[in-house]
Formats: C-alpha cells, sequence, structure tokens
C-alpha cells in the first residue's frame, strides 16, 4: 500500500478494521495524525448530521397508516359483512340529533377506519407521561394514571385536531375520541350498531368526548376513569 | 400467532430505525421535511408488505435504507416534486456549545453543497454506521469507488469549511 493510498483509505474510512490498513498505519506515525484528525471529523459529522430533530410522533404515525393500508385490504375482503354493519350503523344514527350524528358518526366511522389497530395493539401500555403530553396539546390535563391505555395518537378529524386513545377494558378495547373543537349534543347520548356500543359527551367545558367499545359496560367504565382522572380543557378560565 | 410477530417485528424496526431513516431521507430530499416523513413512511409500507425477504434481523438497517433509495428514486420517476429547499444550515441546534454550534452549522451548510453522488455514501457512513462493503452493496458499486467518494466528499467538506489559504487571501 503507497502512501497516497493510505492517506486515502485514513480520511475515507478511518475506523476501518482492515488488518493491511491497521498494519500500514502502525508503520507510519505520520499517517496516524492524520487518521485521529479524520476521526475527529467523522465525530463532528455524526454531531452535525443529528439535525433535524425527528418529527415528533412520526413513529406513531406509521405505524397508523400501516394499519389503515392493511385495514383496507381486509376490508375489500369482507365487504358484505361490513357493509352490512355499516348500514346498521347508519340507519342507528339516522335517529340521532344531527350534530350528535356527525360527532358519533365520524367517531364510529374513525374506529372501523383503525380496526386493524384494535387487533394488534401494541403490547406496552403508553407511559402517563406521554399522555399527559399528548392532553396538554390540546388543553387538557392528566391529573392521575388512566391505566392501560395502548395507544395514543392526535389523529386530525373535520373538526380538527383529536386525541385518540385506545384502553382495554372488561370486554375488549375502548376507543377514545375527544375532538376540541368539536359539537355534541347536550349531555351524555348512547348509540350502538350491529358490532360496537358507544356515547357521545358534550363537555361543559367545550368540546366532544366519544367512547366507543364492545359493551356499554367497558364504556362506562373507561369513563369513570376519563372524569376522575383527566381535566379537559384545564387552561380555560 | 405468525400475524402477532410479524407485526412486533414490524414495531421493533419502526422504533428502532425510523430516526436514522428520517434523518437520511431528509438529505436525499434536499431538506424538505415533508417530503422526508413521506418518504420513510412510503419505506415503512414497502417494508411491511415484504417483511418475509427480511431473514436477519442484523441487516434490517442496510435493508430498510435501500428500500428508502429504491422509494427516492421512484419519486422522481413518478414527478419531481416542487420542493422549497431549507436551508439547511440554519436548522436549529440542540446544544448551546457555541464552538460546537459553529462547527455543526458551517458542516451542515458544506454537507449541503456536495454533489448527491458524494453526500451519499458520506450520509449512509455517518448516518448509518455502515462499513464502505456495506454502502457498496447499498449504492450498487464497488468498494473502491466507495471509498474514492467518500475521500472526496470529506476532502470537499474541509475545503469548504477551511478553504485553502491560496484561496482565501487575496489583494
Amino acid at each position: 500500500m503507497d502512501e497516497l493510498e493510505l492517506r486515502r483509505r485514513c480520511l475515507a474510512d478511518p475506523r476501518s478494521t482492515d488488518p493491511a490498513f491497521r498494519r500500514e498505519l502502525a508503520a507510519h506515525p505520520a499517517m496516524q495524525q492524520a487518521a485521529a484528525q479524520a476521526l475527529h471529523l467523522d465525530r463532528a459529522l455524526g454531531f452535525a448530521l443529528q439535525q433535524p430533530a425527528v418529527p415528533p410522533g412520526l413513529e406513531d404515525r406509521i405505524l397508523l397508516r400501516v394499519g389503515l393500508q392493511q385495514n383496507r385490504r381486509r376490508r375489500r375482503l369482507a365487504l358484505f359483512g361490513l357493509a352490512a354493519s355499516l348500514l346498521v350503523a347508519l340507519s342507528g344514527l339516522l335517529l340521532l340529533a344531527p350534530q350528535k350524528q356527525g360527532f358519533a358518526q365520524m367517531a364510529l366511522a374513525h374506529v372501523y377506519e383503525e380496526m386493524d389497530h384494535l387487533e394488534h395493539l401494541p403490547s406496552a401500555p403508553v407511559s402517563d407521561t406521554r399522555l399527559a403530553g399528548l392532553l396538554q396539546q390540546l388543553g387538557a390535563r392528566l391529573d392521575g394514571p388512566l391505566e392501560a391505555v395502548r395507544f395514543a395518537f392526535i389523529c386530525p378529524t373535520p373538526q380538527g385536531p383529536g386525541l385518540h386513545l385506545v384502553a382495554d377494558g372488561p370486554d375488549g378495547p375502548v376507543t377514545v375520541l375527544y375532538v376540541p373543537g368539536a359539537q355534541a349534543a347536550p349531555g351524555e347520548q348512547h348509540f350502538a350498531d350491529g358490532r360496537f356500543s358507544g356515547l357521545t359527551r358534550a363537555l361543559p367545558e367545550g368540546g366532544a368526548l366519544a367512547l366507543i367499545g364492545n359493551s356499554t359496560a367497558s364504556l362506562q367504565a373507561l369513563d369513570l376513569r376519563l372524569r376522575q382522572q383527566v381535566r379537559w380543557k384545564a387552561r380555560a378560565a | 400467532m405468525k400475524d402477532m410477530n410479524r407485526t412486533q417485528r414490524f414495531e421493533a424496526l419502526v422504533r428502532g430505525h425510523s430516526a436514522s431513516l428520517y434523518r437520511y431521507a431528509y438529505w436525499l430530499c434536499d431538506g424538505h421535511a415533508a417530503t422526508a416523513e413521506d418518504l420513510v413512511q412510503e419505506t415503512f409500507l414497502r417494508a411491511w408488505k415484504s417483511m418475509d425477504q427480511l431473514q436477519e434481523h442484523q441487516a434490517a438497517k442496510a435493508w430498510l435504507m435501500t428500500i428508502l433509495r429504491r422509494e427516492n428514486a421512484r419519486r422522481f420517476e413518478r414527478k419531481r416534486f416542487d420542493i422549497v429547499d431549507a436551508d439547511l444550515a440554519s436548522l436549529p441546534e440542540l446544544t448551546p456549545a457555541f464552538e460546537q454550534d459553529l462547527d455543526s452549522h458551517e458542516l451542515r451548510r458544506a454537507i449541503g453543497q456536495l454533489e448527491p453522488g458524494y453526500r451519499d455514501p458520506l450520509l449512509l457512513q455517518t448516518l448509518g454506521g455502515f462499513s464502505c462493503e456495506e454502502i457498496a452493496q447499498i449504492m450498487d458499486l464497488g468498494k473502491g469507488a466507495v471509498m474514492t467518494r467518500l475521500f472526496r466528499a470529506k476532502k470537499m467538506l474541509m475545503d469548504i469549511v477551511n478553504p485553502p489559504q491560496a484561496e482565501q487571501t487575496h489583494g
């Protein structure tokens, strides 16, 4: 290996473990200085390329998109069953007041969209720190642990950004959708289709909340925890 | 059960590699953050569909980088997006240390000036931690060519950050 080649390899790949390169380097003290400088440059490059910061929520968005894609494929295969289910949902929702109908319908559609996620939830629960951070983004506050939340993500909805949670319930997963910019019919309204039970609540602080799950018991259990542990619109006067 | 394993393996890939992939994509897209995120999402969508091709977990990063590069090339085949170049040197810093700050700022500006053919192996080496052999495989080049490109890229960076004396003095 001539000196030019050694110099080239020092700069290009100073970490190389190639025995011939290491041997030549050991035999040329002057080149060791060049190799040290090249390592210094590599470290500086590594530091510089830590920018930009990765957008918050990127991993969740990737998992969500892949889940949705999967769901679309499965939906095509199960078209008849789902169409029947949606028909039942639609006929039930038509009986509801117009405002509630919109919010409940949107929440239910959201759950069907993310059916695949409900079937393949991450095994690790979402940390309270992360939950508190997401709630804070929407002006709400977590006062105590919610427990057994398996998915948390800020989703775009037609009424603006909303917090989408999925938590374990006694009869399977329960989906929560909190949209600060949405309106729902006053008080608490219940609805159901062939598959899910749901409730919507217009929050006194503003915004609307929907819970959708396999049974009314599951909804009530989680609703109670939410009432105890979350202050919606904590920043409001 | 098989499906669950596949989902968990995929989630581990996303959690483990999305940050490096995003940073690599960011530079491939000339600093356009939204396009970089799209590219990373497309990469993982394709990875999900081809998960069965990934035999060894250790090879996952190189596999994902290769998919990302192909997706990027496909992006140019489909259409050329109107990319607004961000000022790559003016990104917010993570450290308040002034000296390091200045170095990183200068280096990013210099990296932004490199031709893609030189910048690419440098990013793979620095962000991906790949050896010259691995970069050669990912880029479908010879090892010697990779080494030459790395040498030239770093030489150009050094010249940009510290211009040769003769170019600096004029009168």
